[in-house]
């Protein structure tokens, strides 16, 4: 059971955020400062910290990073902030965040960065070679195959594949491939990723009995033998 | 004008003014005082020694006697008559000639030149004298008058005097008008801003017609004012748009909430999503609207670095040409040399994608549709050009396109901010954005400054 650690002031938040943890089967506790949340953050063993950026006290997100990291501590971070200032969140990577969400979001989205976090601790060497299914992906020579039959990609659509492979059974969000495969960080206003994702499914999916590729309503899309639960 | 005269400057600068040419005319009267006075009584002791000289000269020659008749000679001749003196007494100073006689009867012990009071005519007076005594022990005095140059002197310093007091009372009264004059300019600039601080921000200097230092002043802060007010009304339309932009929604969604109480089961799910996609939206707009601010603001100018155009729209077209080809539209990039900007590359690419977004949107609609990017190197600028063969929007809504919430096509979704964001994100960079319609189609031109080195691994080409 993952255990998450939430620093985060606004009592109301922090009440949706770990009620939402917990039906995910997650172990959470809640600082409403600064100061205890650093100790917790210290003492405590946490597969992850969630941590507001603007905290009372003059004693803010920022400094409980810089702290924690000033002092070793190598937890996942993912900054919540309310200031959407891309500097700023240049300087909270700087600070040693592993990620970083802008208020407001959608929970599912929290919760796909969130476990994407926990499942880079958990692979620090990816594997050379990703199988799902009787899909099979050669990250070293980029070939790609399913069910013996070469599948052909354009790079893009292997590095695609290759991330939705990496974060197999889990949901990815539309914001998150476009960091990860295009490394932009905006918004686009239409469907573009959608577009993306249909031409990959016509290549993958096309011809074989089970689809690997879902789309999970509202929130992203999941790379998985089974079809995802709603 | 309730205030001490000293605390205006005008004044201060009027009577330091004046001041300065009370010295001025002292410095002139002193100088013209010691040539006319200094000068003239040196030239009288001076024509006193030489005459004194002069009749020694006689008596050692010609005896006493003939000194006598050359002293009567002297004061009978008609020549300086007026003012000469011309005195032989003997040694216990009893009269022999001459033509005044020494008050009061005393012995002389000084000799040499000096003043001396003397009786003329029945007149006292100073005269300015030599005095030498003569071998037979007789005293011979010789100079002139000196009540003329004391009249001279008089009459100079009461001259200089009157002058002095005139000028004084000139300066001081000139103060006095200036002050008034610079006051009454400066007070209509005052009371104008005064109105202005009191948030009339209509009000304006009147300005006088001249090109004097005051008109120049009125007509600068008129022109700030001009700008400020302009501002200021962009700033109440921005935050009037936002209020009816975020209202509307807002309200939208509470009423659905309200309504969503009496919903059962299935309907209440929708409706809560549909909820939930409104809400987001209205993040969405207002993520926009901070991102433009701190666009606008010029924070993120520090971290720019040299920008691969080319790569930069590879990855532009890379992840837009599927949604052209998927409408039967076609997306292509004319890319001349190898252009860098200087600049943000995540934001350049925000503000081409939007640009991108906005031609899908229009112009590949239906089949057929075709998006032209093209980009080159243009002296000091990098010239970015994005044409589509859409409908193009109408003339007379083009300077209204990169306004905030507007929207030219006001059937297609949107919320109206993607230009606005182009702009500002334009701005940022320093670079100019240009919209012209193509009749059929709409283009877009920007112009970024070029960046003086290219980024590592854009030398090769």
């Amino acid at each position: 059971m993952p255990r998450f650690l939430i620093i985060e002031d606004d009592s109301q938040n922090a009440r949706f955020l770990a009620e939402g943890m917990r039906e995910l089967q997650a172990e959470v506790c809640v600082c409403p400062d600064g100061v205890q949340g650093l100790t917790q953050a210290v003492t405590g063993h946490w597969d992850a910290i969630v941590l507001d950026r603007m905290l009372p006290d003059g004693f803010d997100g920022l400094k409980i990073l810089q702290a924690l990291r000033g002092m070793g501590n190598t937890t996942p971070v993912l900054v919540l902030s309310a200031l959407s200032a891309t500097d700023e969140r240049v300087r909270c990577l700087k600070a040693g965040c592993d990620d970083y969400l802008t208020k407001p979001f959608a929970f599912s989205e929290l919760q796909a960065r969130l476990e994407a976090l926990l499942r880079r601790v958990q692979s620090t060497a990816p594997a050379p070679v990703l199988e799902v299914g009787d899909l099979r992906l050669d990250l070293l020579s980029r070939h790609a195959e399913r069910g013996g039959r070469t599948l052909m990609l354009q790079p893009r659509e292997f590095r695609l594949l290759a991330f939705l492979a990496r974060h197999v059974d889990h949901t990815v969000t539309r914001t998150m491939l476009l960091e990860s495969v295009w490394d932009y960080r905006f918004d686009p206003q239409t469907n573009v990723i959608d577009v993306h994702i249909s031409r990959l499914r016509n290549k993958v999916d096309k011809g074989f009995e089970r689809p690997l590729i879902h789309t999970v309503r509202g929130v992203g899309y999941c790379l998985s033998t089974q079809v995802p639960a709603p | 004008m309730s205030q001490r005269p000293w605390s205006s400057m005008a004044f201060r600068l009027a009577l330091v003014y004046g001041g300065l040419l009370l010295l001025t005319m002292v410095v002139v009267l002193t100088i013209f005082y010691v040539q006319m006075v200094a000068v003239f009584s040196q030239r009288m002791d001076q024509e006193a020694k030489l005459d004194l000289q002069r009749l020694e000269q006689h008596a050692q020659q010609y005896g006493e006697d003939s000194l006598r008749r050359e002293i009567e000679r002297l004061l009978s001749d008609g020549v300086d008559s007026q003012t000469e003196i011309a005195i032989l007494t003997d040694a216990k100073n009893n009269f022999l000639t001459g033509n005044a006689r020494i008050l009061p009867r005393r012995l002389l012990s000084n000799f040499g030149l000096r003043e001396l009071q003397l009786e003329r005519h029945g007149r006292a007076m100073t005269g300015r004298v030599a005095v030498a005594q003569l071998p037979s022990g007789n005293l011979l005095i010789v100079g002139s008058d000196m009540d003329a140059l004391q009249d001279i002197e008089e009459r100079f310093m009461r001259a200089s005097l009157t002058a002095v007091v005139i000028v004084l009372l000139l300066a001081l009264s000139g103060s006095v008008a200036f002050r008034r004059l610079v006051d009454a300019r400066a007070a209509s600039i005052r009371h104008t801003m005064l109105q202005v601080a009191n948030g009339d921000l209509g009000q304006r200097i009147p300005l006088s017609g001249g090109d004097d230092e005051f008109t120049r002043l009125g007509s600068d802060i008129n022109r700030m004012l001009d700008q400020i007010e302009l501002l200021m009304d962009g700033v109440r339309h921005v935050s009037n748009t936002i209020a009816h932009n975020l209202r509307t929604p807002l309200t939208r969604v509470l009423l659905q909430l309200r309504s969503a109480r009496h919903l059962g089961g299935q309907e209440q799910l929708q409706l809560l999503e549909h909820l939930e996609q409104e809400v987001q939206g209205l993040g969405t707009v207002f993520d926009k609207l901070l991102q433009i601010a701190e666009l606008e603001s010029g924070m993120r100018r520090q971290e720019f670095s040299a920008v691969d155009i080319p790569a930069l729209l590879a990855d532009i077209a890379d992840l837009y040409a599927p949604v052209a080809e998927e409408n039967g539209c076609t997306l292509e990039l004319a890319i001349e040399g190898h252009p860098c900007a200087l600049g943000d590359a995540d934001l350049l690419a925000n503000a081409l994608a939007n640009l991108v977004e906005n031609a899908l949107k229009y112009a590949c609609a239906e089949a057929g549709g075709e998006i032209r990017i093209s980009a080159r190197q243009q002296g000091e600028a990098v010239e970015l050009c994005l044409q589509d063969n859409g409908p193009g929007v109408p003339r007379e809504r083009l300077p209204h396109i990169t306004d905030r919430f507007y929207r030219a096509h006001e059937h297609q979704p949107g919320h109206g901010l993607g230009l606005s964001s182009v702009q500002a994100i334009v701005q940022l960079h320093n670079g100019s954005l240009q919209f012209a319609n193509l009749a059929p189609g709409f283009e877009v031109r920007v112009q970024l400054p070029a960046a003086a080195l290219m980024p590592a691994g854009a030398a090769s080409f």
